[in-house]
């Protein structure tokens, strides 16, 4: 987000707070989104992960990851483990893509507020 | 001379822009390659260690939140396999980045030559003032 000349019109304070209303938003837009994408993939793992132990016994061991440390549990009770881990992530995904909604919607605001006074002089789309 | 002058500066500045454009590709390119290079390394580090097992050595794979055993033979496939890919990749990377830097020379010749004209354009202008 740059200013592209100097002209005439003046940045007064309220300006430059919704600049940096808007410059804490889009930081945080992009925070999210990032937050998403590794819970999408965090997901693709964990379904991998049940797609392998497709071929096991129910009652075979296999070791489980408990924070840094790996302990055996059974397979049945290691795919009720993931079915939590997979609640829990998609339930995360779901509040941010709401704030990620809801962040838009502000900077959109902001935007059409800070594009009406200044026009050509303010570039407020990154990609 | 003033129709010439706007135009030559509004082609310069539609040209800049194509230029920042190529710039920030470049950018992502670079940092894609230089992904590539730490995965390539991280699994040199892997095969290496499976290349220094018996055959009968016990492999696990981390899927997610479970250790998945593995026999040798696939865990080297599959190492050897994302290798492969990932110089497939390298290779493609690489090529793009030469394309995208032959294209900023050619825009940054054609900038220079345009602001060579203005500047032209400019003192001859000037000169017939002076007259």
């Amino acid at each position: 987000m740059k200013f592209t000349s100097t002209d005439n019109i003046e940045v007064d304070r309220q300006d430059q707070q919704k600049i940096n209303s808007f410059s804490r938003f889009n930081m945080q837009y992009h925070e999210l989104i990032r937050l998403n994408q590794a819970r999408k993939d965090e997901l693709t793992r964990l379904s991998d992960s049940k797609d392998e132990m497709e071929l096991m016994d129910d009652d075979e061991k296999i070791p489980f990851k408990f924070g840094d440390s790996f302990i055996r549990v059974s397979v049945d009770k290691a795919r009720i483990l993931i079915d939590e881990q997979v609640a829990n992530i998609k339930k995360q995904f779901e509040e941010d893509t709401k704030k990620i909604e809801e962040t838009l919607k502000q900077m959109k605001n902001l935007k059409a507020k800070l594009y009406a006074k200044f026009g050509s002089q303010i570039n407020l789309d990154d990609e | 001379m003033a129709e010439q002058v706007q135009m030559l500066q509004s082609k310069i500045e539609e040209e800049s822009k194509v230029l920042q454009t190529l710039q920030r590709e470049m950018q992502k390119y670079i940092e894609g390659r230089q992904k590539l290079i730490e995965q390539s390394h991280e699994n040199e580090i892997v095969k290496k260690e499976l290349d220094l097992l018996e055959p009968e050595a016990k492999v696990y794979k981390l899927i997610a939140s479970v250790l998945v055993s593995q026999t040798l033979q696939e865990s080297k496939e599959n190492v050897s396999k994302r290798l492969d890919f990932i110089g497939k990749e390298f290779k493609k990377v690489e090529d793009l980045i030469k394309e995208n830097t032959n294209k900023q020379i050619a825009k940054k010749t054609s900038i220079q030559k345009m602001q060579e004209q203005l500047y032209q354009i400019v003192q001859a202008y000037q000169q017939s003032l002076n007259k």
